[in-house]
């Protein structure tokens, strides 16, 4: 019937035209930021007043597990691959970050009066029917709200928290998170040493001064505990990894962001490298990585020892940003050659802070593994000649 | 205006036999669709005051459209036609309808009797427009000369298609007109009913001296009329027997 | 396609102003269903969202002792309980020296943990620089953000600094940001980050209250476990303010009115498809005696109705969604309340209801087109093709439809009388319209019969009156849909206007002082030495001390009212039930209270009867001495005798003074005195009663400009739809006035006599529709509105709407007679003589 089809595409246009107009009108009030911005000083004298990153320095612990409240940014983060006794595998992320919103304050009556500002990310990766959940959350770092406190170490922001288990050491530790049904209770053992970054902890990002961090690792965690989500709890046990750093600022202009991997090989050993990406889409000189041997030995790599190729991109249909999720990855002095896949490709936090960070997978002929993949700097404003815009 | 109208309104009764009433020269009616279609093309006549005419054809040769132009219920395309030598063309609308009003009466072949009034009120609709609302008398008289006394509060529904064709020739009657212009009156009845209606028409008229123009196209009511004209092919012709 | 079915198709195309026509009637009928209920739905979002920017989703607050909560409370609920849908909030009261002494409220918040709670209302924040003024409340000590109101008010703009005085300190405020305040609710108030409220209060380390997200009862009495003695935990649920209220009652009558909005769809729809089909009655006899068989006939009238029905209902949703848009733009821009348009500008679609219109457009025209097609395809091919006989199945049907729609009526009644609850009420309410207007078609057939009777030999005049009887089969429905949107503008405008008259005498009966001295917040300080201050001013004759506080109780708060009151404000009370001089004994002695008519409604009190409350002394039951009239609360309020309140609650607090002025003295000067008397007093106020009188009305009216806006949409459908109705049966008209024309009928004449048909027919609805429009007032006023808030009123009826309403349908009848007489005075007699 012809006048049926007429009719049924005057209803189609009409919803069409509605659609568009109501996706219109939608919430544009929140512009998201990538990671990358959050973390470049955008003028010179940005940094000014704030301690400053200029070279190695002796780290003290468990006093550097603690905050260094005159460095802008600092961040704890706590990655790992997770699977119940049946297989069935997880990811999950707990990252604490302070953000230092003045180098200096007068000194004032009330407890609640502060210039530290905490941010939290918590998230879980179903991996089988690929959900991803995540939650954020802000808070003061005073009145005991948030904060980062040693003997015992302790980080923590409402009642997520990472809270060593004796008085002097960091592992073992309990970490625990919990949002809307969606939770994590784990015990944390260290199996290696800790391990330091770059120069003794130094880790340069660019050539300008001051554009470092500190910068230290545990490459190895064996995770236990339980994971609940829909109202189920299952008993987990798996691998973590623990980063930890903190500077003033991290990224120079030029630069657009980095890729960041944290691998943990089947044959015992662990592999961090990150590529610190130009604005023209070129691989900075200052990327840079750690290969840890079996017993805890570390060898920095520089960014001649090893090459990140992205083969796959994932597109979020929520952002829009694309995301290399399969990388090649080749260091041929340690004859490494390997495929790095995401264990599920939507693990992108669409936060004001937004950026990509999930369980991925080591995928080589004779080698595997798990490990943790940070994506940041994918915006739309962060491409280079921004091919995608269109 | 004043003066004409009058003057077309009184004429009425006094008017002698013998004189022609209507006139119409060289009339052309033609449909601009569906294809430019000529009803008929340049054709006059008279109508004699007092006559009995008959105007017979194929369906379709356009007697009904030449009774509507002679009764002002239609405009020709070209030519003229005129009511006691006043053209029709130079009347205001309200002129012409004055005119129908006063000096003609209509009868159709689908009796188009008013559905909501009564028989009676179908009557007394044409007093009223003239002025004579209040004669109740005429009415009754009018009703018992078509034989129909006694349903004068019936509705049009609630007679027979004769019934109601002879409350249509009253009410056609019934304000005094001197022009009776009856379309196919007898299409929708019986020969029996159709014989009578035609006889009652006939009567009515020649007794009071007035002029009745049928058109039809049964030829077993032609007998009784003065004249019978003919449209073919778009001429008019008289038919002699 | 199938030749029967063509010849249908035709037949619509023959006609395309008749087309047109029931093609509008449908997309009216449809549209007028989905843009109220938009409109509605936007307009009750766009309502709780401007509430929740006053509470937030808050659905829970713990509040302290005098000295309110330690922080360390609040610290532990987030780290401990994991409750992380929580916010600190701290208030107090400072006055600005260089203002006059104006009393500002400081409300200290966390900006970080009330966004999400509040919506970020608490701080207002504007698009650029958000994240500065956040940072700027966080970091510099003495920051405050001001409404603009406040800031005009004080005379500071953003980046100044001004002086407070707190108690015997004096404190520096700098001012980082000026906010709109476009609901001007937020005058008054300083709003600042919790650091800056404890500094300058001197609180350190305390709390005023915690507001909560709680998940449900379970949450709740887990949390109510864990706090100390002395933190209660209270639903917020019951917080009544006279917004609220007035919220309340624009909601119950925005359901009435969509209500309304469906009865007129679905007579238009029914209108416009069965007209469709009554034209058609000659060609189904003729097609028929052919020998086309039912199923067939059925089969073609269908289609043609499914067909209109689809375009109608494609266009009606769309027609819908812009009178939903342009009705919530027109209640935007009329509504002084900003967070009202922004809210919704948010439009929001309900399926639910697009569902509903569609249903409506397409199976309400198949369904409406059933009977009539049926009946002309069921009797003998000869009567269907005969007019008259199907008048008299018309009649028979609208006898069939009035003996129904009396039933119903009846029913409708019955369902309110024997019911209490709100929704029986509404069924109720729905059934009597219904019943009404199924009886309009045969009072207005009736009623113009009799009158023709008067006229028994004028046939012109009989032809105008008769002509309203014998087209029933084609204006029958169109007559009950204008009576329908008719008698509800009446009964809308009546109720709205019963309800501001009661609203406005109850506003003076209760607010009798002269002046209100009002304590801006809990910890204000009205108390009764500054009453004793005020009593020996010169000019005041009395005063009357007010107490306001809500009890915790079971089911949240009661709120009661200790009033210090003496035999002279005695009688400003509007005492609805219980003896005056027995109450007044009763509630001197202590032992008897009052109560609200709301709050009596609510929990099933009558005079005599006994109440409880929980006082400091513990349970004491008290007896309900008299029942009073009261618009304040939707909740109701429990009035004690304050000496009682004082030695049974053991609170010796004021929230305000009613001052009354001796006769002949100086209003400006005793004003003058009052605002010396209360100088330095931090969050005391003195009001003007004019003025609170004033701004009560002007917030009533503003509370019903959308309901006024939705009455007049009512009103415009039912207008054009009637339009298009009556048009149709006049265009179906052409040979009858052909004939008319030919006996005699002047153009002048034939264009009055359809203009007169037209407009009597108008009138019946209309005369028609006054019982009914006053019917659904009494309604509206005496059942509805009862049941929702226990509230009486007084039943105003102004000859206004009255006169609108008979206006409206009048005009619409005339408005729809213009074209057909335009066109039949132009049309030439032998033309309209061919026409079937």
């Amino acid at each position: 019937m012809r006048y049926l089809l007429t009719v049924l595409a005057l209803i189609v246009l009409g919803g069409t035209i509605w659609w568009w107009l109501a996706a219109g009108t939608a919430d544009q009030d929140q512009q998201p930021v990538t990671n990358a911005a959050a973390f470049r000083a955008s003028e010179d004298d940005d940094m000014a007043g704030y301690a400053k990153v200029t070279g190695p320095r002796p780290m003290q612990f468990p006093d550097d597990h603690g905050a260094h409240p005159d460095h802008r940014i600092e961040w704890w983060y706590f990655t790992g691959n997770l699977a119940t006794e049946q297989g069935r595998p997880f990811g999950f992320e707990l990252t604490f970050f302070r953000f230092a919103m003045a180098p200096t304050t007068a000194p004032r009556a009330s407890d609640w009066a502060t210039r530290q500002m905490w941010v939290a990310n918590f998230a879980i990766s179903d991996i089988a029917p690929e959900r991803f959940r995540f939650f954020k959350r802000s808070q003061r770092g005073a009145v005991g709200l948030a904060g980062a406190q040693t003997h015992p170490v302790r980080i923590w922001l409402d009642d997520w928290q990472v809270r060593a288990q004796s008085v002097d050491r960091l592992f073992p530790a309990q970490l625990q998170a919990e949002q809307e049904g969606v939770g994590i209770e784990l015990h944390l053992t260290s199996a290696k040493p800790l391990v330091l970054q770059g120069n003794a902890g130094y880790s340069r990002k660019s050539a300008g001064p001051g554009n470092a961090s500190y910068y230290y690792s545990y490459t190895r965690l064996q995770a236990q505990g339980t994971l609940s989500l829909d109202g189920e709890s299952y008993p987990v046990s798996g691998t973590a990894w623990m980063d930890r750093e903190w500077s003033s600022s991290v990224l120079a202009a030029d630069q657009a962001g980095w890729d960041w991997f944290s691998l943990q090989l089947d044959d015992g050993r662990d592999l961090m490298l990150y590529r610190l990406r130009r604005r023209d889409g070129s691989a900075d000189p200052h990327s840079a990585g750690t290969l840890i041997g079996k017993g805890g030995a570390s060898q920095h790599l520089t960014a001649a020892d090893f090459t990140l190729t992205p083969l796959r991109y994932w597109r979020s249909e929520a952002t829009g940003a694309s995301y290399p999720v399969t990388w090649r990855v080749e260091v041929p002095s340690q004859h490494l050659e390997f495929d790095v896949e995401a264990r599920m490709p939507n693990q992108e936090l669409d936060l004001r802070v937004r950026y990509w960070e999930g369980a991925v997978s080591v995928v080589g002929d004779n080698i595997s593994g798990r490990g943790y993949l940070e994506l940041t700097g994918y915006g739309p404003e962060d491409q280079p000649a921004a091919p995608a815009d269109g | 205006m004043a003066a004409p109208l009058a003057e077309v309104g009184r004429a009425v009764s006094r008017h002698p036999c013998g004189a022609p009433l209507i006139e119409f020269r060289d009339l052309v009616k033609r449909y601009e669709s569906p294809q430019d279609r000529i009803v008929f093309d340049g054709i006059s006549g008279t109508i004699v005051a007092g006559e009995f005419l008959i105007i017979v054809g194929r369906s379709g040769s356009g007697k009904s459209t030449l009774l509507n132009l002679l009764g002002g219920l239609d405009r020709p395309s070209s030519g003229h036609v005129s009511v006691d030598g006043h053209p029709l063309s130079v009347l205001s609308d309200r002129e012409l309808t004055l005119l129908r009003r006063r000096r003609i009466g209509f009868i159709f072949q689908a009796y188009n009797l008013i559905s909501t009034l009564t028989v009676r009120e179908n009557l007394l609709l044409p007093l009223e427009l003239n002025g004579l609302a209040g004669a109740t008398d005429t009415v009754s008289q009018w009703l018992d000369r078509v034989g129909l006394l006694g349903l004068e509060e019936a509705y049009p529904d609630q007679l027979s298609g004769g019934e109601q064709q002879r409350v249509a020739v009253a009410r056609a009657l019934v304000h005094g007109p001197d022009l009776i212009l009856a379309d196919e009156p007898t299409g929708n009845l019986d020969l029996d009913h159709a014989t009578r209606v035609v006889a009652l028409l006939d009567e009515l008229c020649r007794s009071s001296g007035k002029t009745l123009v049928m058109v039809t196209h049964s030829r077993e009511v032609a007998g009784k009329a003065d004249r019978m004209l003919t449209i073919r092919e778009g001429r008019l012709l008289e038919v002699r027997e | 396609m199938q030749i029967v079915l063509r010849a249908g198709r035709r037949a619509l195309w023959r006609h395309p102003m008749q087309l047109l026509l029931a093609v509008a009637g449908v997309a009216l009928g449809v549209a007028v269903v989905i843009g109220m209920d938009l409109a509605n739905q936007s307009a009750s979002t766009a309502m709780r969202q401007s509430m929740e920017a006053v509470t937030g989703r808050i659905t829970h607050q713990i509040f302290g002792g005098p000295e309110g909560l330690p922080e360390a409370l609040y610290v532990k609920l987030r780290t401990r309980h994991g409750l992380w849908q929580t916010a600190p909030v701290l208030t107090g009261g400072v006055t600005v020296a260089a203002a006059g002494d104006r009393s500002l409220t400081l409300f200290g918040i966390d900006p970080i943990a009330d966004d999400p709670l509040r919506g970020g209302s608490a701080v207002p924040q504007q698009g650029e620089g958000t994240q500065g003024i956040f940072q700027d409340l966080l970091l510099d000590a003495g920051s405050v953000v001001l409404p603009a109101e406040e800031a005009q008010r004080l005379g500071v703009a953003a980046g100044d600094t001004f002086a407070v005085q707190v108690g015997e300190q004096q404190r520096r405020l700098h001012v980082v940001a000026v906010a709109e305040d476009s609901a001007h609710d937020l005058s008054g108030y300083a709003f600042t980050d919790i650091a800056t409220a404890q500094e300058v209060l001197g609180r350190i380390g305390r709390l005023s209250r915690i507001d909560l997200i709680l998940a449900g009862v379970d949450e709740a009495n887990r949390i109510r476990a864990t706090l100390p003695s002395g933190a209660m935990l209270v639903p917020t649920a019951t917080r009544a303010t006279a917004m609220q209220q007035m919220r309340a009652a624009f909601q119950t009558n925005l359901t009435a009115l969509s209500l309304l909005a469906l009865v007129i769809g679905l007579f238009l729809v029914f209108n416009t498809i069965s007209f469709m089909v009554v034209q058609r009655r000659r060609m189904i006899g003729i097609l028929r005696a052919v020998g086309v068989t039912r199923r067939q006939i059925l089969g073609q009238v269908l289609s043609d109705a499914a067909l209109i029905g689809l375009v109608g209902t494609a266009l009606g949703v769309v027609l819908g969604m812009v009178l939903g848009v342009g009705l919530v733009d027109l209640v935007g821009r009329n509504s002084t309340d900003n967070s009202l348009p922004e809210a919704i500008t948010r439009f929001q679609i309900d399926p639910l209801s697009l569902a509903k219109g569609i249903l409506l457009g397409i199976v309400g025209s198949m369904l409406a087109a059933v009977p009539p097609a049926f009946e002309a395809a069921t009797v003998p091919p000869r009567a269907a093709m005969d007019r008259s006989e199907l008048e008299r199945q018309v009649h028979r049907g609208a006898r069939w439809a009035a003996q129904f729609g009396g039933l119903t009526l009846f029913a409708g009644g019955v369902i309110l009388a024997a019911s209490s609850g709100l929704i029986a009420a509404f069924i109720g309410l729905f059934g009597v319209i219904l019943g009404a207007s199924l009886l309009a078609p045969l009072a207005s057939a009736r009623s113009t019969t009799a009158l023709a009777r008067f006229f028994p030999q004028r046939p012109i005049v009989r032809l105008v009156l008769r002509g309203v009887a014998a087209s029933l089969s084609r204006t029958g429905v169109a007559v009950a849909a204008l009576a329908v949107a008719i008698s509800a503008m009446i009964g809308v405008a009546v109720m709205i206007d019963s309800f501001r008259g009661s609203f406005i005498v109850w506003l003076q009966q209760s607010l009798r002082a002269d002046f209100y001295i009002a304590a801006m917040q809990e910890r204000g300080t009205v108390d009764d030495a500054l009453a004793k201050r005020i009593e020996s001013l010169p000019g005041v004759a009395f005063i009357t001390r007010s107490r306001r506080y809500r009890l915790p109780s079971a089911d949240g708060f009661t709120a009661i009212w200790a009033l210090g009151l003496e035999r002279q404000g005695w009688q400003d009370f509007d005492i609805r039930a219980g003896d005056r001089e027995a109450a007044w004994q009763a509630f001197r002695s202590g032992t008897g209270v009052l109560i609200s008519e709301p709050y009596a409604y609510k929990h099933g009190l009558r005079v005599g009867e006994a109440l409880a409350l929980h006082t400091a002394l513990g349970e004491r039951t008290f007896r309900v001495a008299g029942i009073f009239r009261d618009y304040g609360s939707p909740y109701g309020v429990v009035l004690i005798y304050r000496p009682a309140y004082q030695r049974l609650f053991d609170d010796d607090r004021l929230s305000g003074l009613g001052v009354h002025l001796a006769a002949g003295s100086d209003r400006g000067a005793v004003h003058q005195h009052l605002e010396t008397a209360i100088a330095g007093l931090a969050g005391v106020r003195v009001r003007d009663t004019q003025s609170i009188r004033e701004h009560s009305v002007a917030v009533f009216d503003q509370e019903f400009v959308i309901t006024s806006v939705l009455r007049s949409l009512a009103a415009l459908v039912a207008f054009v739809g009637v339009v298009g109705a009556l048009m149709a049966l006049q265009l179906d008209r052409t040979r009858e006035l052909a004939v008319l024309r030919a006996i005699g009928f002047t153009r002048i004449q034939l264009g009055g006599l359809i203009t007169a048909q037209s407009g009597v027919l108008g009138l019946a609805a209309g005369l028609f529709a006054l019982p009914m429009g006053l019917l659904l007032a009494w309604l509206l006023v005496f059942v509805i509105n009862h049941r929702a808030f226990g509230w009486s009123m007084e039943f105003t009826i102004s000859p206004m709407p009255l006169l609108e309403g008979i206006g409206l349908a009048v005009g619409a009848a005339l408005v729809a007679a213009l074209y057909p007489a335009w066109r039949a005075m132009r049309t030439l007699p032998a033309r309209g003589l061919q026409e079937e």
